[in-house]
């Protein structure tokens, strides 16, 4: 879970803030609102729109991408109150804008499943039937025992697949076995702060313009 | 309606096991009766309904009572786990209900079987996409917010192979496209239309996305500034005159009846694993250094035309 505290800085313009919201009776917080559903907007429209990813991992597996950060729009909430806004995003996966994290099996789960093929890209492991964990050296792969290296969760190949270099019983890795793995921070996912200014200005915008129309 | 809100409605819907198909279905039923229904094409069992509603709920919901929260891949798991634990088969009789004599067996793997993926990821995604818009439209409905975001942008879909028609079906709603966009009002008939099952097959009878099975469709509000700037005509904007009033929610769902799932199957709720991890909240500070604002008039007249609508407004006359 992600907040996001948005603190306005309104010295530029605080002046004529202050004079227009006299006029109009409003306080900070009605400005504040604006900008908090602007910003709320705005991020919602970057995640549904998927400015910030390229499917890297789905691309390199050949796999369909998941469009995990576009299926995060919705949970993207904002709030404000005299002080400020407040972006609420009650899922996993969208702090990695601000943190590198270490992610770690939990509830029992002795390793986490990677996925390393196209198949198993954007599906948990559980949802496969008869796989088991393996362990094979480099020269298992050179002599077709298994087609990955390493700790890896799988099934041997039914029935041989020349074009795809598969012979038959060779053990097929679907997933890679790690006891943590470190999730890089990546700032592109969310908004940049300049976006975010953009949406605030946009915001009081829309305030100043209801109150002249 | 809030998330949680969508999430209480969703979970106080009442399972109503049928042997009948998706079209019997809309003939039998009135579309509210679908509606505050917990229901799935030829799905007879009382119990794995009562699970649906409880892991589509879980899902909806930011945090669940046990302090976690599941993904699609956790309701996927937890759906299937649920078919095993009741010995579900579709090609030796499904449930093995009475009801069941009335389903025709299906092949496994199909669309007709519960327990494939594929049917288990279209009932998950369309009930989460459903609920989350639902959701959404109420909020949107709200006059304080209405006022400055008074449409929605239906937006692109993620499918992996997306439906062409689209563009004529939004046409055919009576939608027109803005810079290419689909654009129309909160509460616009166009959204009931595009979700009309009596005018498409696959339409799923609802005025929020996704409006047909498969489908992954949603949407954005579009700001009143730009709505302006585009010409898309909403309640209170320069070209319709009226100030925008709040539109008639339906009457949500009312609180279920609903058996509760650890009556039904108590094996079931012990089996299933607890695989979500805690949510972790992190907190980030920015400021933001608002520019210069853009009056439009010096600073005075400004003033002055404020001042004059808040006492226009405060004597009981907003024009």
């Amino acid at each position: 879970m992600l907040f996001l505290e948005l603190t306005l800085d309104t010295r530029n313009v605080q002046e004529t803030l202050n004079a227009v919201m006299e006029a109009a009776g409003d306080d900070q917080s009605k400005v504040n609102r604006r900008v908090a559903q602007s910003i709320e907007v705005a991020t919602q429209r970057y995640l549904a729109e998927e400015r910030g990813t390229q499917h890297e991992t789905a691309t390199r597996l050949g796999a369909d991408p998941t469009h995990f950060y576009a299926g995060l729009a919705r949970f993207v909430s904002a709030s404000s109150n005299g002080d400020g806004a407040e972006l609420t995003m009650p899922r996993q996966g969208l702090s990695r804008a601000f943190f590198t994290y270490l992610l770690e099996p939990r509830h029992g789960s002795k390793l986490l499943t990677i996925p390393v093929k196209k198949e198993s890209y954007g599906r948990r492991a559980r949802t496969f039937q008869g796989l088991r964990w393996s362990k094979f050296t480099d020269e298992d792969v050179a002599e077709g025992r298994s087609d990955t290296a390493g700790l890896v969760l799988g099934k041997p190949a039914g029935r041989a697949n020349k074009k795809k270099g598969v012979r038959a019983g060779m053990f097929i890795a679907l997933y890679r076995g790690a006891k943590r793995a470190t999730i890089k921070q990546d700032r592109q996912i969310l908004p940049s702060d300049q976006e975010w200014l953009g949406a605030a200005d946009a915001g009081v915008a829309e305030y100043i313009d209801e109150l002249l129309s | 309606m809030t998330l949680t809100e969508a999430f209480l409605a969703a979970r106080g819907r009442r399972a109503l096991p049928t042997a009948l198909s998706t079209a019997a279905m809309r003939a039998r039923f009135r579309a509210d009766v679908l509606r505050r229904s917990v229901i799935s094409a030829r799905t007879a069992s009382l119990p794995y309904l009562s699970i649906m509603a409880d892991v589509i709920g879980d899902l909806l919901s930011t945090q669940v009572q046990s302090g976690r929260s599941i993904g699609s891949a956790e309701a996927h798991l937890y759906l299937k786990q649920a078919l095993e634990i009741l010995h579900y088969d579709p090609e030796q009789g499904h449930f093995g209900l009475p009801a069941d004599a009335n389903i025709p067996h299906a092949k496994k793997g199909s669309l007709q079987d519960l327990s494939s993926d594929a049917r288990l990821d279209l009932i998950i995604k369309t009930q989460k996409l459903l609920w989350q818009s639902a959701a959404q439209n109420t909020k949107a409905k709200e006059p304080e917010r209405l006022a400055y975001w008074p449409a929605w942008e239906l937006i692109r879909s993620h499918a992996r192979e997306p439906r062409q028609d689209w563009e004529s079906r939004w046409r055919t709603a009576g939608g027109e496209l803005y810079d290419g966009r689909m654009i129309a009002a909160v509460g616009s008939l166009i959204w009931t239309r595009l979700g009309d099952s009596g005018r498409w097959e696959d339409a799923l009878g609802t005025d929020t996305p996704p409006f047909a099975f498969g489908s992954t469709r949603g949407w954005i509000a579009v700001g009143r500034r730009e709505c302006i700037r585009l010409g898309v005509p909403f309640p209170g904007s320069p070209a319709t005159g009226p100030q925008p009033k709040p539109i008639p929610e339906p009457t949500p769902a009312p609180p279920s009846n609903i058996v509760p799932l650890t009556h039904d199957i108590p094996a079931a709720k012990a089996t299933l694993p607890e695989t979500a991890n805690p949510e972790v909240a992190q907190r980030v500070a920015i400021t933001l250094q608002l520019s210069p604002i853009e009056l439009g008039m010096p600073l005075n007249e400004a003033l002055e035309k404020i001042r004059r609508k808040r006492s226009a407004r405060e004597a009981g006359n907003p024009s």
